[in-house]
């Protein structure tokens, strides 16, 4: 066994105890660490084993693997809002095959040990999607431990304090009327971006400190003025694989406009094969062209205007599996501000995370050409006073109460 | 430059190595002293309530939602036989633990002479089958030791300060009900369950299966009756009426399975929904006092035509 097996295998073990640790109040199995790392094993067997040609069309496969399991019943699309995977053998799905796709399309560098890379158990759950795995353990530990340790502390208090104190706020999804849904929708937006981003950089931070560098997921997406920079800060892993395998290929024979499209719509699927998720895709594929249009004549705020809107309504949109439900929502009837009067009677808890959410959320977006904001990699959530108040936050607000889930990777 | 320099340094090798060090102490402090009051008393107190009644016929198991919407004494009344409410609240968060409040509870002498038993049970309508068997909370509500606090800090120190405001909930009379007359209810809020979305099949024989064998266990000489409870339902009633078709079909299913393997036969009985938010207790799945009584009455009759072949 040569040194990258064997170092692979040891960060597979870290983070099946990463899984074991984080995981216990869901599926804790032993089926749900060991058939992901079978499933790569062998697919990278046959990838290896298959011609150019079949490389490619195999990638392609692995890439709708999700959806086709998703039309059939099999997993659950990914709306956001469940909690618990059906069937435990399909845990981290979606991922593994997504890396899995990702690597076919150019084999030649696909080894067997990249399997213990692709099913790392630790990123089963919420990511990122593993194209890469950089040794960076030449750095010194203390080094390490410095720049990486703010990045996990950031992403702990995202997820257990912004993040998990919104889940009561869930039940808004059931309401159709214009105000609730809206209100469900942003709620929603801050929750899921608290939930995955915050895991996202706790993972990035804690392999970091362990030696390895992963892909950073989230580059502050909200620091963005329009949303073509919105999608170059929003699940940047799960981007890098749609232009490899849908972008760049549909660019050599269609315009732009039909390569977005395929773009929006294969990224619709993967979620999964619902009614949503294509008019999820056609929606940002046509808010993402007419901002190019915008952005090409200089029109000035509009691109951002469509930006919040897009991001509201798409958020809707996306967490709504319901067709029924989706098109009542869609209708927008106005039933007055009842649901409003209910934040005033949320818990503290709640309300907090909901201020320090949208504070966030507020800072990046308002101060996005601030020096500290700008370079998008929450440089001013990790200086040592933002990470003293970050703590002290933390330690008055946390509890082991409410619902802790991986909101992405479950299926 | 030089004073921000100094100031990092104090925040990085003090002030932030304190803050980890006061956490870690505080989880350890809040660990040991945490108890969760309300659910600790409620089931100290029921105990103590039922050691009143000598003899018990039938007995009411589940969660908040049959401690809170069926009265043993109301039943008591209709049927002519001695009922015990043993649901308490979470249903005690893992099926172990609910075991081990009914061994408690009940002498083996009294579990002997139940001859029906209504199993309310909430898991059945929720998405959370194999939960059950993995939360690590004891009986009293109480979380197994981790890296979070049982309660946050902010909690604690309003506790010190007076500004929160203790709520018990009251056990009523010798038969284990709820005690509306000390539980003001407030404003109803609606909080629509989540209707499953999917229906894991194997998760819910095998569930369903071992709460089976285990009220049998508990209660061998007793009529079991699985009842489904449901809420106020206004928002999602067209989605939950479909899904709780569902259920109660493949239910059905393992049912005869069972019986066809000689096993004891089991009812099944589904509730109506609540038809006003009047007849709750501040959400949609907690009756109040009124919701109990129109509760309890439906119930009787779906029970009454068994209760009579037992006489």
């Amino acid at each position: 066994m040569n040194t990258s097996r064997i170092k692979f295998l040891i960060l597979w073990l870290i983070g099946a105890l990463i899984y074991f640790f984080s995981v216990k109040n869901t599926e804790l199995s032993f089926e749900g660490i060991l058939v992901p790392l079978s499933f790569c094993f062998l697919t990278i067997l046959i990838v290896r084993a298959l011609s150019e040609r079949y490389q490619t069309l195999f990638s392609y496969l692995l890439f709708f693997s999700t959806g086709i399991l998703t039309f059939f019943g099999v997993i659950k699309p990914l709306t956001g809002s469940v909690s618990e995977s059906p069937n435990i053998l399909f845990f981290g799905f979606s991922f593994y095959t997504l890396s899995l796709a990702y690597l076919a399309r150019n084999a030649k560098k696909l080894n067997l040990s990249d399997s213990f890379k692709i099913s790392n158990p630790a990123l089963l759950a919420s990511g990122p999607i593993v194209l890469f795995l950089k040794d960076y353990r030449y750095r010194s530990f203390r080094n390490r431990l410095n720049y990486y340790m703010p990045f996990f502390i950031v992403g702990f208090f995202l997820f257990h304090i912004v993040g998990v104190p919104l889940v009561p706020l869930f039940k808004f999804i059931y309401l159709t009327d214009a105000v609730s849904s809206i209100l469900f929708a942003i709620i929603f937006e801050l929750f899921l971006y608290a939930n995955f981003c915050g895991l996202s950089l706790m993972l990035y931070g804690l392999f970091g400190v362990i030696g390895y560098k992963i892909p950073l997921n989230f580059k502050q997406p909200f620091s963005s003025s329009n949303i073509i920079e919105f999608w170059r800060g929003w699940h940047l892993s799960l981007s890098a694989v749609l232009k490899l395998l849908f972008y760049k290929p549909l660019r050599i024979n269609f315009p732009p406009s039909i390569a977005l499209l395929g773009v929006f719509l294969a990224s619709g699927i993967w979620h999964g094969v619902t009614i949503n998720f294509l008019i999820w895709g056609i929606f940002h594929a046509l808010v993402f062209l007419f901002t190019i249009y915008l952005l090409k004549r200089n029109i000035p705020f509009l691109p951002t205007f469509v930006l919040i809107l897009s991001v509201t309504i798409g958020r809707l949109i996306f967490a709504e599996g319901d067709t029924d439900v989706l098109m009542e929502k869609l209708l927008f009837s106005f039933e007055g501000f009842s649901t409003l009067s209910e934040i005033a009677s949320l818990p503290p808890t709640t309300k907090a995370s909901l201020i320090l959410g949208f504070g966030i959320i507020g800072v990046e977006f308002f101060f996005r050409n601030a020096p500290i904001v700008k370079k998008r990699n929450y440089k001013y959530l990790r200086t040592p006073i933002s990470l003293a108040v970050i703590l002290i936050v933390t330690i008055i607000l946390i509890s082991s109460g409410g619902q802790n889930f991986a909101v992405y990777g479950q299926r | 430059m030089q004073y921000t320099g100094n100031v990092n340094r104090f925040l990085w090798y003090f002030l932030i190595p304190i803050l980890i060090i006061f956490y870690i102490s505080y989880v350890l402090w809040s660990d040991k002293n945490y108890i969760n009051r309300p659910v600790y008393e409620a089931v100290k107190n029921k105990q103590q309530a039922l050691k009143n009644l000598d003899h018990i016929d039938g007995v009411i198991l589940g969660g908040s939602n049959a401690w809170w919407g069926i009265s043993a004494k109301s039943l008591s009344f209709y049927s002519d036989m001695t009922w015990a409410n043993l649901a308490i609240p979470a249903e005690g968060y893992t099926d172990k633990n609910y075991e081990s409040f009914l061994l408690e509870t009940l002498s083996h002498k009294k579990r002997q002479d139940i001859s029906i038993v209504i199993y309310s049970a909430s898991t059945l309508v929720r998405n959370d089958f194999m939960k059950r068997k993995k939360v690590n909370t004891n009986l009293y509500g109480k979380n197994q030791i981790s890296y979070k606090p049982q309660r946050s800090l902010a909690s604690n120190v309003k506790d010190l300060m007076g500004l929160t405001s203790y709520r018990p909930y009251p056990v009523e009379n010798k038969y284990g009900d709820f005690g509306f007359a000390d539980y003001p209810c407030g404003t109803f809020k609606a909080n629509p369950h989540n209707p499953r979305e999917y229906l894991n099949e194997n998760h819910l024989f095998t569930w369903t299966s071992e709460q089976l064998d285990r009220i049998s266990y508990l209660f061998p000489n007793a009529t079991i009756f699985i009842y489904i409870p449901n809420g106020f339902n206004e928002q999602i009633i067209e989605k939950n009426d479909h899904l709780r078709e569902a259920l109660i079909t493949k239910l059905q299913d393992l049912l005869v399975i069972r019986e066809s393997n000689e096993t004891d036969a089991v009812h099944l009985l589904s509730q109506e929904p609540y038809q006003s938010s009047d007849l709750m207790c501040a959400d949609d799945w907690h009756a109040n006092n009124e919701g109990r009584a129109w509760h309890t009455e439906e119930l009787y009759q779906l029970i009454d035509h068994q209760l009579q072949l037992n006489k």
